[in-house]
């Protein structure tokens, strides 16, 4: 059965996970989204490689460099998400991509793609809701999701607009900084700023950047909706860690329900 | 009539923007604010101008270039002398504007990225005249190219970290400080180096180069009773330009003349002229022109000059361009070493390899005006940082180097 965005996060605290598409190749970032959802992924994250990927740590800066050096575009990427939508309908799937690829392909043309390829939304990090107002609008009329982020700097004023104008959920980034594995998350700023965005927004609020252990998955599914997970999935990617992988989403997971 | 750009939201038509993560967003709202504020403050101008004076070396005179005039055979060339200002070039116009701007904000720390040196230069100086901690990203390449200048940033007291992602070059450096300023928002404020990155850095770093254009016209004025028929200055993310076009932009009888780097030529696609061979595109905070190929990647440039060295513009040249006010013309690795040795022989000045695309173009447009004609070259840098680089140039390539001296001798009476 098909499930939206929406319909998996109105079931439960979804884990999402991201990977690097074409990184450290095409097939083994195929079988790495594939062993995530059999490890118990709710969600998955598709990144599109970018030249310049201003928002990321270096974890995910290699693996944009790598799948770039192997020849991957979007077009790449979509046959990826087909192969996992045809297989796996009820997992949704989010293209990660920086603005200019969807820019320099056309936007009506990316959605269109994307749409044919099972992709269900976006996230595009440098992409505030200042200068989304078109891509959304096409987005949408192709029933795809843009969902949009909200920092720790955010103010109310911000948190006002972004909440209103993301699609199915909201993405907390829980620290000021680039993405990236952490040891630990800053607890108190954090839980103290997704209550404040619960306090605008009835949509669920999922939070990323710097997870890495169950530790962590456990007291953000207690605070939030949903955890995303994504340096620490790419390390163990680039290494073609396949145990590995396995063990952190279960672990991960298994957080989510102890919470 | 009155050109009003840009928009509320940073907008130059089409181009400029503020396309940059969440995080960033609200810095850049304070940083509007604040500088909306310090535009009509009083005390912080009249700080700015003390320093700009007392310590920087301006105003910078505007010097008729008569052997230059007289080799060229044309319109009379004036020098805009910016390579005469404390560090050698005009980037201590904005960064001593940008310091003082950190100061208002109430920020300890700033970060600033840099291609050959000159803007971290430059930064690092401002923040040691003022003793704000100063952080300056560097590419791994240009820092081996310019290893003096990585000691000159910590002789000035600067931490210089070395960037090893992408290319190792500017735009790596960029996208470095972007990431520090991502983390350190709260506390740093990010100098940027050029007319470019999400609003309001293109107007903050135009307003504070503009007085560039403003000197040019008073001194004009005053020499030859009447404005120039153009002005050339060469293009890279396009401060020296803007700070020389936008005080003439309504004046319609001014031509306006930016030189983009063309590197082997723009034909062999190593060249760094993101209007002449680009096309519109996104990155690094701002739409604009940028060298990328059909699927929005960035690509390499290439550029005999450090500062030239960088894959996109400015959003308001793009405008500039589009809108047709502005020409964007183009100078090959091999023409710029023509300019260098040109002005160094005529008129005993050494200019910075990137000013030496504006000086060879400049001969062209003298000769297209004709006597009576008046062009002025914004030198934006002096060539001691070059020297080293094209003694080794003219060492190796012998053929290059008696192409240039026959061309020195064939079409200029010197």
């Amino acid at each position: 059965m098909k499930l939206t965005i929406k319909e998996v996060f109105e079931r439960k605290k979804p884990l999402i996970c991201y990977f690097m598409a074409g990184y450290p190749n095409i097939h083994d970032s195929l079988d790495t989204a594939r062993l995530m959802i059999r490890s118990g992924a709710d969600i998955l994250e598709v990144g599109i490689p970018f030249s310049d990927p201003v928002a990321d740590g270096t974890t995910i800066q290699v693996a944009h460099e790598v799948a770039l050096k192997n020849g991957v575009t979007p077009i790449n990427v979509f046959w990826i998400t087909k192969q996992l939508k045809e297989r796996f309908p009820y997992i949704p799937l989010i293209a990660m991509t920086y603005y200019n690829p969807i820019f320099v392909m056309g936007e009506e043309k990316f959605c269109k793609i994307a749409k044919e390829s099972g992709i269900d939304g976006f996230i595009v990090p440098d992409l505030p809701p200042e200068e989304a107002g078109n891509f959304k609008k096409i987005a949408n009329s192709y029933e795809l999701d843009v969902i949009f982020l909200l920092a720790p700097t955010s103010d109310e004023k911000r948190i006002k607009l972004v909440t209103e104008i993301s699609d199915s959920f909201i993405y907390y980034v829980s620290l000021t900084g680039i993405t990236g594995a952490r040891d630990t998350l800053p607890w108190e700023e954090l839980e103290s700023k997704v209550n404040q965005i619960k306090r605008f927004t009835e949509k669920p609020v999922a939070v990323g950047f710097g997870v890495s252990k169950k530790e962590h998955s456990r007291r953000l599914a207690k605070i939030a909706d949903g955890v995303i997970v994504g340096s620490a999935i790419v390390r163990l990617q680039g290494k073609r860690d396949m145990m590995g992988i396995d063990s952190l989403v279960r672990e991960l997971k298994e957080g989510i329900k102890e919470a | 009539m009155g050109y009003t750009y840009p928009d509320e939201k940073g907008y130059f038509g089409e181009f400029g923007g503020k396309f940059l993560p969440e995080t960033l967003i609200p810095a850049l709202e304070e940083l509007e604010e604040a500088y909306e504020k310090i535009k009509k403050d009083g005390d912080f101008q009249r700080e700015l101008i003390y320093y700009l004076r007392e310590y920087a070396g301006r105003p910078t005179v505007l010097y008729y270039a008569k052997r230059l005039t007289e080799a060229v055979g044309g319109a009379k060339i004036y020098l805009k002398r910016e390579d005469l200002l404390h560090t050698g070039a005009h980037k201590i116009n904005n960064t001593l504007g940008q310091v003082l701007l950190t100061k208002k904000l109430g920020k300890k720390r700033i970060i600033a990225e840099t291609g050959a040196g000159q803007h971290g230069v430059s930064t690092a100086t401002a923040a040691s005249l003022f003793g704000l901690e100063c952080v300056i990203y560097m590419g791994e390449e240009d820092a081996e190219r310019q290893a003096l200048n990585v000691f000159r940033m910590k002789l000035l007291g600067a931490e210089v970290k070395i960037v090893k992602a992408g290319s190792r070059t500017l735009k790596d450096a960029v996208n470095e400080a972007l990431r520090d300023w991502v983390t350190n928002v709260r506390t740093t404020h990010y100098v940027i180096g050029s007319a470019l990155g999400p609003h309001p850095f293109p107007v903050i770093v135009r307003d504070f180069q503009s007085i560039i254009g403003r000197e040019t016209k008073e001194e004009i004025l005053e020499i030859e009773g009447r404005l120039p028929d153009a002005v050339v200055a060469c293009v890279g993310g396009g401060s020296n330009a803007i700070g020389m076009f936008y005080p003439f932009i309504e004046d319609e009888n001014v031509r306006l003349i930016g030189v983009e780097a063309a590197g082997f030529g723009l034909e062999t696609g190593q060249h760094a002229a993101s209007i002449n061979g680009g096309s519109i595109g996104v990155l690094h905070g701002m739409k604009s022109y940028f060298l990328q190929d059909e699927w929005g990647q960035i690509e390499q440039t290439h550029s005999i000059s450090a500062g030239l060295d960088y894959p996109g513009v400015g959003p308001e040249h793009a405008f500039l361009k589009q809108i047709g006010r502005a020409e964007y013309i183009t100078a090959t690795d091999e023409e710029a070493l023509e300019g260098f040795m040109l002005l160094s022989r005529t008129e005993g000045i050494i200019p910075a390899l990137e000013s030496s695309h504006a000086v060879i173009k400049a001969v062209d447009i003298a000769r297209q005006l004709g006597e009576g004609g008046i062009v002025v070259i914004n030198l934006s840098g002096r060539g001691d940082k070059d020297v080293q680089q094209v003694k080794n140039i003219l060492d190796t390539d012998r053929e290059l180097s008696e192409r240039i001296e026959n061309r020195l001798k064939n079409n200029y009476k010197i």
